[in-house]
């Protein structure tokens, strides 16, 4: 593919999507691929730090660009090598989405970036000194902020572009950390007019606990609770993600009735995120009613999930190749009460609002982002869909099946917070066909992959036998043996593209993982959609777009 | 010694409708809880007492003995006085609204009214403009943002609403040719027919429109709304200054149901069988019961979306209305 | 007796309002005690009998001040004092006095010639609010319509005022908008 680029560029093809160039024709053909093969979609920017790697590479980083053509077909991995004092040409300017991307591989990594707007930190805090996922920093150091940012140092160019020269004219506001709407620690610092506001700048990481770092130093079946914390409200679909990821390494795929249970749950886990989403966002809008009507069933699918799993809201169900345990009996019929109450506090609260003019001057025309801008602005699921974009990872790149179920892609038309909260309300929907679906179709046979290099053997086994005790020993203390590769997949979580890209050294830890969170390409969007909108569109837009902040900041 | 006996039952009349009109007030915040429990599914207060009916006494306790706190930077004397005004405008409005009909204890005549002003629906609008000083100083006078924006929603929120009520007001005022509300009252003796809901319409949806706006209430409840501005005028305030602010608010809530009552529903005249003091009751309580219905139902809205509201539909409408009814009477 | 104390208490209350106006150095203060001094004079009103002005002043007076607070709003922060700067002080102490003293003895002139009279004794019987209407539609239709023309013509010039800007701000969102 690239050779029709240049015939003068070097580069290696290291597996069929993924190309290594030399770091000078990095931005050359990262503009190539965007205005000639039509890539258009930047998934992800990362990179690793190979310096404790098993086998040498050329140099000591490796930076990667992950991105999709513009009918999300294929996948493309650019990849090139550099040393700490070499700089990287910024992408900013062919993609909006690179910007807090290439931000976060400064502060993770301490690559810099040449011709970006504003290089600062992201996720770690303004007084942290090092590059935490730097293989020599220490995972136990603690470093304490004791100085709030004042963020100016964004607020005074955003604000001089406006043309507003004098800061006296302006009130400033922080929205967030610890603001009502703000749901979970964001804070968005703006410049008001009366309560228009002018600018806004975001800034977040107050949330961030280093789940990265965290992977680098634990098995693979330990990270599964890690995931549980990134996007809390469908911590099952996380769980999903990763061991997917993992799967696709290890090449194995899980039996039927596995992959049904992980459709079912994680549809349902869907369900939950959206029903919370769009309860929360209704409330922002002073619908209080509505608040309860929405969460009363994801009280009930919450008892269920507790019943199946133990846990009410992190509930670490999968494993590598597999998930903890089968469905329980008379599960069944819990999930069918579980739907009915669904579609009875979706009906209700659509009766509330669907046709209430303050429910609709409120939502209509706010916030509104085109196509063009979503998707170069990096975002996926239901927001993307909502700009009226056709891309939804369980149709284009279909896993578990997903293309033999009978379900439709909700899509908006204009991509402002109705559109949004809409098409949330139509995705439960069709969610809520793939369950009865699939519980329909749902084969009997094992759940976990038979291969017990990757999942543990029976109880009756390890208690009974040597073998199976030794086999269950090694397991636990030194993890799912996954090959040494480089790997990126993702699958469609309830906010959007959730992919993870994990580089294996053959051992039981990863050697790296990269999650793309599809909040953080929501949010860096954010300070440009509220601008010449007014406080309280604000909420509504952030709301809409479910930001959360456990997935945001990691 | 007449003058003192008039001081005396004046006294007492006002410490009468002092205490229920609070009392009333903070019943309505029980009443508020458990109606929108009722319409949300769920039960509201059920631990305090039976159904949780003592959950206004510890509410109560709560608030007197929380720690008083009043933050640096304030400015004190005006974030001290500010609740104070907005419950005592809220007061005082009551004392020119009669209640019920005439009634005689001990042979002793007894109006039910505090002061008969004949120009008594003017005071208690005034009155309750009055308590919109409440916000706006304890928004000036806060030191946090949030509280100012709340204080500058309150302004633009009585500026325009008091014109609309106003000139909603001014058609039933044309008609009956009085201020008095006791007059008005008497205008509609005669049963349902004789309502002046079913001669003014227009104004009676108008001036209940506005009876929302100036009451806070959803969807008109912008200045305290806690997505938006946290607490509004309200953010940097606890304890009892914090509740003083809201019996005002449902005090005013009930002034507003009783005006409504008095001047569109046929105030305190016998309906049918009913009383007319029972009938007057039931009449407030289903107000009220609307006021929590439609926090209920709807979102609230934008502050411009309210400017827009009031100055390009209500205004006009209210002007329109007050035309006709020149026409209509001359 | 009753109205005696009632006059006193009301007279201390809103010279000592007035009072914080004039010499506080903080712009809530000043205002805040403007909003209660006016809404205090109305009860001269009350005990005068004329309930309609006394209302009338509540009414027009606490719009009129929410007003100045929202201009106080605008140009001040409200936490900070602030000091006059005042270049002349003598002659204007001086002026100030002298007018003090000239306004007094008009207002005073006519009570020490014992020839305080009502124009229009009030009638009984008849409520305050006709009593008005009838002296403003007879006698003083004129000046009242006039006064009533000042305001509307007040009124259009202030919404022609705000119009332009209103017409300036959606575009420059969607200026801004076209950018993003």
């Amino acid at each position: 593919m690239l050779k029709a680029f240049d015939k003068k560029l070097e580069f290696t093809k290291e597996k069929s999507n993924r190309y290594i160039v030399k770091l000078e024709d990095l931005k050359r053909v990262i503009g190539f691929l965007k205005k000639k093969m039509g890539y258009n979609f930047l998934v992800d920017i990362t990179a690793v730090d190979y310096s404790t790697y098993k086998t040498a590479y050329p140099k000591r980083f490796a930076i990667i660009y992950i991105l999709r053509d513009k009918n999300f077909d294929n996948l493309t991995v650019i990849k090139s090598y550099l040393n700490e004092d070499e700089i990287v040409d910024s992408i900013t300017d062919l993609y909006k989405s690179a910007n807090w991307s290439e931000r976060e591989v400064w502060d993770q990594y301490g690559l810099k970036f040449k011709n970006h707007p504003n290089l600062k930190r992201v996720l770690n805090h303004k007084e942290f000194i090092g590059h935490p996922l730097r293989k020599d920093y220490p995972i136990t150091k603690n470093q304490l902020c004791t100085k709030t940012d004042d963020l100016m140092d964004e607020m005074i160019p955003r604000l001089k572009a406006k043309g507003y020269e004098n800061q006296e004219e302006v009130m400033f506001l922080n929205l967030g950390p610890a603001h009502p709407a703000s749901h979970g620690t964001i804070r968005t610092f703006v410049a008001l007019e009366g309560e228009t506001i002018i600018s806004a700048v975001s800034e977040i990481g107050y949330l961030h606990r280093g789940f990265e770092k965290s992977c680098e130093n634990h098995t693979y079946n330990q990270i599964i609770p890690y995931t549980d914390r990134l996007n809390y409200c469908s911590a099952i679909l996380n769980n999903i993600a990763f061991a997917h990821t993992v799967e696709g390494m290890l090449g194995v795929e899980l039996p039927q009735r596995g992959q049904f249970i992980r459709v079912i749950i994680g549809e349902l886990s869907r369900i939950i995120d959206h029903l919370v989403c769009l309860a929360a966002n209704l409330v922002d809008m002073g619908a209080l009613t509505n608040y309860w009507y929405l969460y009363n069933p994801r009280e009930t699918a919450y008892h269920l999930l507790s019943k199946l799993t133990g846990a009410r809201l992190t509930n670490s169900y999968m494993r590598i190749g597999g998930m903890t345990h089968d469905l329980y009996d008379g599960f069944k019929d819990d999930l069918k009460q579980c739907l009915e109450d669904v579609q009875k506090g979706m009906d209700d609260s659509l009766s509330l609002i669907e046709h209430n003019r303050i429910f609709q001057d409120r939502a209509q025309n706010i916030g509104v982002v085109s196509k063009e801008e979503a998707i170069n602005r990096g975002w996926s699921g239901p927001n993307l869909r909502a700009s009226g974009v056709n891309y939804d990872v369980r149709k284009q790149h279909p896993y578990y099946f997903y293309d033999t179920f009978d379900f439709d892609v909700a899509l908006g038309s204009v991509g402002d917070v109705y559109d949004r909260m809409m098409v949330r309300f139509e995705e439960i929907r069709q969610s809520m066909r793939i369950i009865e679906e699939a519980m329909k179709r749902l084969p009997n046979g094992d759940i976990n992959v038979p291969d017990h290099s990757i999942t543990f053997p029976k109880k009756q086994k390890v208690y009974t036998t040597i073998e199976g005790a030794m086999n269950q020993f090694k397991l636990v203390m030194d993890g799912v043996k996954v090959p040494a590769s480089e790997h990126y997949s993702a699958i469609e979580a309830a906010n959007g593209e959730l992919g993870f890209y994990i580089v294996s050294d053959g051992s039981g830890t990863p050697y790296k993982v990269k999650v793309r969170p599809p909040c953080f390409f929501a949010m860096s969007s954010l300070p440009d959609m509220i601008e010449g909108e007014m406080v309280a569109d604000a909420v509504l837009d952030l709301g809409s777009l479910n930001i959360i902040a456990g997935e945001l900041d990691r | 010694m007449i003058e003192t006996a008039l001081i005396i039952e004046t006294v007492v009349k006002a410490v009468v409708v002092l205490s229920v009109v609070a009392a009333m007030g903070a019943f309505a915040t029980f009443i508020e809880r458990k109606v929108l429990a009722f319409m949300q599914r769920r039960l509201g207060p059920m631990h305090v007492g039976p159904y949780g009916l003592l959950q206004l006494a510890a509410d109560g306790i709560k608030l007197f003995t929380k720690e008083d706190i009043i933050p640096q930077n304030t400015i004190k004397p005006i974030f001290i006085i500010a609740p104070v005004v907005a419950a005592a405008s809220a007061f005082v409005a009551v004392a020119a609204v009669p209640y019920f009909p005439e009634f005689t204890v001990f042979g002793y005549t007894v109006h039910p009214i505090i002061s008969d002003i004949n120009v008594g629906l003017l005071f208690v609008m005034g009155a309750a403009s009055v308590g919109m000083y409440g916000p706006l100083l304890a928004g000036l006078s806060s030191a946090n943002k949030w509280s100012l924006i709340g204080g500058a929603r309150a302004v633009i929120q009585l500026l325009s609403f008091e014109v609309v009520s106003g000139l909603s007001i001014l058609g039933p005022v044309m008609m009956m040719g009085t201020l008095s509300l006791i007059d008005m009252n008497d205008y509609q003796i005669g049963g349902v027919s004789h309502w002046l809901i079913w001669k003014q319409p227009l104004a009676f949806v108008l001036f209940a429109i506005a009876g929302f706006a100036e009451t806070n209430r959803t969807p008109f409840d912008l200045i305290e709304f806690e997505a938006e501005v946290v607490s509004g005028y309200a953010t940097e305030y606890s304890g009892m200054r914090w509740g003083l602010f809201f019996i005002g608010e449902y005090a005013n809530m009930i002034t507003i149901s009783v005006l409504v009552s008095i001047i569109f529903l046929g105030g305190y005249n016998d309906l049918w069988f009913i009383p007319g003091a029972l009938a007057m009751l039931l009449k407030v309580s289903l107000w009220i019961f609307l006021f929590l219905w439609v926090r209920a139902a709807w979102p609230h809205i934008r502050p411009d979306q309210l400017m827009w509201f009031c100055w390009k539909v209500l205004m006009p409408l209210s002007l329109i209305n007050v035309l006709i009814t020149g026409i209509v009477l001359v | 007796m009753f109205e005696i104390i009632a006059f006193y208490t009301f007279s201390i209350l809103v010279i000592g309002m007035f009072g914080i106006v004039v010499f506080s150095e903080n712009v809530l203060y000043a205002m805040s005690a403007l909003a209660g001094g006016m809404i205090l004079i109305s009860g001269f009103y009350f005990l005068l009998g004329a309930d309609f002005l006394g209302v009338v002043q509540i009414i027009v007076y606490t719009g009129a001040v929410m007003a100045l607070y929202a201009f106080g709003m605008m140009f001040f922060d409200s936490a900070r004092d602030i000091k006059e700067n005042i270049k002349f002080k003598k002659i204007i102490y001086t002026l100030s006095i002298l007018s003090a003293i000239f306004v007094i003895f008009i207002l005073m002139a006519p009570i020490y010639s014992t020839r305080v009279e009502a124009l229009y004794p009030t009638i009984h019987g008849v409520g305050n609010v006709q009593m008005i209407g009838l002296i403003l539609f007879t006698k003083y239709l004129i000046p009242f319509e006039v006064a009533a023309i000042m305001l509307l013509a007040a009124m259009i010039a202030g919404i022609v005022l705000v119009k332009v800007k209103i017409e300036e701000t959606p575009s420059n969102i969607e200026v801004a908008r076209g950018e993003k």
